[in-house]
């Protein structure tokens, strides 16, 4: 009887024991590369992918380029990167005053920073280079032309061949995993010039897409390869973050006796209308009165300054029909690498679709909003243009999905918080400062170095 | 002397003491009766002491003379969370404080010789209670540090006896609701790549709010014992109705800054945080309607089986609307699902003890999406044990026990947590209650 009735509550004990217990911490499941294998993974591609922020190259950032989150995420060997110390190069900008408005924003310093690790004597693992094109991957004519100024061939390419070329032939073990990403530099380029001149069409695009991934099929034919598609070049802050209105001492726009709206003189003196977009390298010319008619006043420095009545010129305002074509562009090369992919086993990542969400939507994390609004939106760097620690988490992860859905992998995504940093590249307060725009009153330096001149010739 | 003296001041802490802890799925308390309770909650039909006011006021027509009832239960959760990727990760582990709550029940019947019947009822249908362990540490305290609702219902049902084997109740209720919700605000850091700084706290505390809400209810005995084939036919149905309540109901905000070691940062905080104001809420705690199946074998035993359905969907948000700075609104979305419960109980009355059993399952109203440290609601089991006896002259004080052991199905958030926070919650709920009666 006694054990009859000690069974029962044994039971029972046992199951109320197990029910409150704590729940024990869940490891990840065991990585599963599907049909990859990421035990070498290799970059390359443009400023993005070489982890460019905030107007520099330096090694704090360079570190959190998504392909290098991506290849620590995987396991796979550690990556050789062409690391640059100190302040970076160019000097990293920062904000030198946070308030009262408006922001400024102005090199570290003056001094830039050395490369660490140029001896190396392999290639590096992700050869990626601030301003390269697509056809500087195959090709190395273009690397040292006069007038293209680029000081990160010598740094980073260093004379060892094209960039492909290192990265097939000069890394032991071989990569088994490649990441391509350019595109946004053949548009960019003309783009932050104000001008359509200069863009390379989307049929050399798609020819030199097709000699890229010929040469991979090639040289690496059992390595996977992973691409990302061309962003929406005219959403990202450089082309947003100045109004194209004039405003007044507390930033709002300033309209006619009619109510109707009053736009910032443009080329020829003539008022910008509702969709043109003024560049964020005009916003010093925009301090010093230019762009606002005679009789109006411009506080963009926080400070009153007569309008000149000259307007911006053509290289600091991308008009209506100029972001149009970008954007026809962009669709263009994104329909060429879809169609390069097609008959490949390649993954195709949504970049363009990451900068479009963060330009409308946002992406909320820990409940704050996330957007593409320059300083307060939290996924730029300083430059307006290229994305900060966050936005390459955010990039890791669309990665880590295209590659999962493409190769049937099973890589767990990051937490963009945990590889958010608090350094260097000065994000602001996710809201809206009141009150006027940031600015950077020297420009943007650096940048005009990035882009190839107008009417590069294309081997 | 010195026990009536114990259960005389448990009742009275049991009303003055703010009940929380949902019980039932959603925020549900449907610990209502010790009796009833250790039937599993499956008393529609075949309730028989005051908590017919609760449980189906139409029974009240069976239940002779003049009643009073008070009692309560003592709830005891113990919920822990363990993350995945991509937030808060994996390896991580969070736990709610050990928390006792202590929901009231109270009610007054009377039966009048004219085929009426009156019942008076105070209890705490919803409850929510919420503390997570090292609240500046609790990697989901942007979603919520604390939160606490608490409901105290008045109820007045009359029931009638239309006919022989109908009774029918009908009646009110004054339900009082208060809320309090805390968690904490980040912001990126200016110098920042996207990395977040903890900048503010964020208290909103209700006042509380009254709303009114019905019921009605009805019990029928079929009569001669009738077969379905060879399935006796119940010899008791039950059905209750009571319906929902929406409670607009006003608070504060209180936002209080956390410095970040960053003056400036701390200035411009400073200027953007919304002031200390006035603000308000809807809280909408659902209709439930209850059907009961009771049979019964002689004088001994008695079996019961309900369904008890609950709408959830009327959970759709919890709005924060904010007097001074509506721009700072929020809308915590939830989305919930209506949801079923099935109970069943056994009753064997005996000469010196009455002992009851039961079992119960009740589904998860919540969405995958709304499964978050507010609530991890989930799909749970319950058992209860429970006895009765009765004292003194004709056994008018009678004493009730009950003891439930709830067991919460894991719940996973399947990375689509509107909040982001990815992981899988842990749940056990122990409750026991007691009531004791008096009938003139």
């Amino acid at each position: 009887m006694k054990s009859r009735t000690r069974i029962p509550l044994l039971l029972a004990t046992a199951a109320a024991a197990a029910g409150c217990s704590k729940i024990g911490p869940i490891t990840a499941p065991a990585l599963n590369s599907g049909r990859a294998n990421f035990s070498v993974v290799a970059a390359l591609g443009t400023s993005i992918t070489a982890g460019y922020q905030s107007g520099g190259l330096v090694d704090r950032h360079q570190t959190h380029s998504y392909a290098v989150l991506f290849a620590q995420r995987v396991g796979a060997h550690p990556l050789d990167l062409p690391l640059i110390g100190g302040d970076g190069i160019p000097p990293l900008l920062e904000i030198k005053r946070l308030a009262p408005p408006p922001v400024v924003i102005a090199p570290i310093s003056a001094t830039p920073g050395s490369p660490t690790n140029f001896p190396l004597p392999t290639a590096y693992h992700n050869m990626s280079i601030p301003g390269a094109l697509l056809v500087d991957a195959t090709d190395t004519t273009l690397y040292q032309l006069p007038g293209r100024n680029n000081p990160f061939f010598g740094l980073i390419q260093r004379q060892r061949g094209p960039l492909a070329l290192q990265v097939a032939r000069q890394l032991d073990p071989q990569p088994t995993f490649v990441i391509l990403e350019y595109g946004a530099n053949e548009l960019l380029g003309p783009a932050v010039k104000g001008t359509t001149l200069g863009i390379v069409s989307n049929v050399t695009y798609a020819a030199l897409m097709s000699r890229t991934l010929a040469f991979f099929a090639d040289s690496l034919p059992n390595a996977r390869l992973a691409i990302v598609n061309v962003p929406d070049i005219t959403t990202i802050p450089f082309f947003n973050t100045l109004s194209n209105r004039l405003l007044d001492a507390q930033g709002q726009p300033l309209v006619n006796p009619n109510g109707s709206p009053r736009f910032v003189l443009g080329p020829s003196n003539v008022a910008l209308t509702a969709n043109d977009r003024v560049l964020l390298t005009a916003a010093p010319l925009l301090a010093a009165g230019f762009g606002y008619p005679v009789g109006t006043t411009s506080y963009l420095s926080g400070l009153p300054v007569p309008g000149n009545g000259l307007g911006l010129g053509d290289s600091l305002v991308l008009s209506s029909s100029e972001a149009q074509t970008f954007q026809i562009e962009v669709r263009n090369y994104n329909t060429v690498i879809d169609t390069s992919v097609a008959r490949r086993d390649i993954a195709v990542v949504d970049l363009r679709g990451l900068l479009r969400t963060a330009a409308t939507t946002g992406f909320l994390i820990q409940r704050v909003r996330y957007t593409s609004a320059f300083v307060t939106g939290g996924v730029f760097s300083l430059d307006g243009v290229h994305p900060n620690d966050l936005g390459h988490a955010l990039l890791c992860n669309e990665l880590i999905a295209a590659v999962n859905t493409k190769f049937g992998s099973n890589v767990t995504p990051i937490d963009p918080t945990q590889f958010a940093t608090l350094t260097a590249s000065r994000a602001g307060v996710a809201r809206a400062e009141p009150g006027l725009p940031p600015w950077l009153p020297a420009g943007v330096p650096g940048l005009e170095t990035l882009f190839a001149p107008r009417g590069l010739p294309l081997p | 002397m010195r026990f009536r003296r114990i259960l005389l001041a448990a009742a009275v802490a049991g009303c003055v003491l703010p009940p929380a802890g949902a019980r039932a799925a959603g925020y549900g308390i449907y610990e209502q009766s010790a009796a009833v309770l250790g039937m599993a909650g499956a008393g529609t039909a075949s309730v028989h002491d005051p908590s017919a006011v609760f449980f189906n006021p139409a029974a009240l027509m069976g239940i002779e003379g003049t009643r009073i009832y008070g009692g309560g239960s003592l709830l005891q959760p113990f919920t822990s969370f363990a993350g995945v990727a991509p937030h808060p990760g994996f390896g991580v582990t969070e736990e709610m404080k050990a928390q006792q709550f202590y929901p009231p029940t109270a009610y007054f019947t009377h039966h009048f010789p004219t085929g009426w019947a009156l019942g008076l009822g105070l209890n705490s249908p919803f409850g929510l209670g919420v503390d997570w362990k090292n609240p500046d540490q609790f990697t989901g305290r942007y979603i919520v540090a604390r939160a606490n609702l608490r409901t105290i219902s008045s109820s007045l049902v009359a029931a009638h006896t239309l006919r022989p084997n109908l009774d029918i109740g009908f009646g009110g209720n004054l339900v009082y609701a208060n809320v309090d919700l805390a968690n904490r605000e980040f912001v990126p850091k200016p110098g920042g790549g996207g990395g977040q700084v903890e900048v503010a706290n964020v208290d909103l505390t209700s006042d509380w709010t009254p709303g009114y809400a019905w019921n009605a209810a009805l019990s029928w005995r079929p009569g001669t014992r009738m077969m379905w084939g060879w399935i006796p036919l119940p010899g008791k149905v039950g059905l209750t109705y009571r319906s929902r309540v929406i409670l607009h109901v006003d608070g504060n905000v209180d936002i209080t800054q956390i410095p970040t070691g960053d003056g400036t940062l701390d200035a411009v905080v400073a200027g953007q945080l919304p002031p200390d104001q006035a603000a308000s809420t809807v809280l909408r705690l659902p209709s439930i309607a209850a059907l009961g199946l009771a049979w019964s074998w002689g004088s001994a035993w008695t079996l019961e089986s309900d369904a008890v359905f609950t709408e959830w969907s009327t959970f759709k948000d919890l709005p924060i609307y904010l007097e001074r700075t509506p721009s700072a609104n929020q809308r915590i979305v939830e989305s919930y699902d209506d949801s079923f419960q099935f109970r069943f109980g056994a009753e064997r009355r005996g000469t010196a003890f009455t002992w009851r059993a039961g079992y119960y399952m009740d589904q998860a109203a919540a969405p995958t999406e709304s499964v978050s440290p507010i609530l991890p609601d989930a799909d749970r089991q319950g058992a209860t044990l429970g006895v009765g006896l009765g004292f003194g002259k004709d056994r008018r004080l009678s004493l009730d026990l009950y003891e439930l052991a709830l067991f919460v199905k894991n719940r996973k958030t399947e990375g689509v947590n509107r909040d982001g926070f990815e992981g899988e919650y842990k749940s056990y709920v122990n409750s026991t209650g007691l009531s004791l009666a008096y009938r003139w």
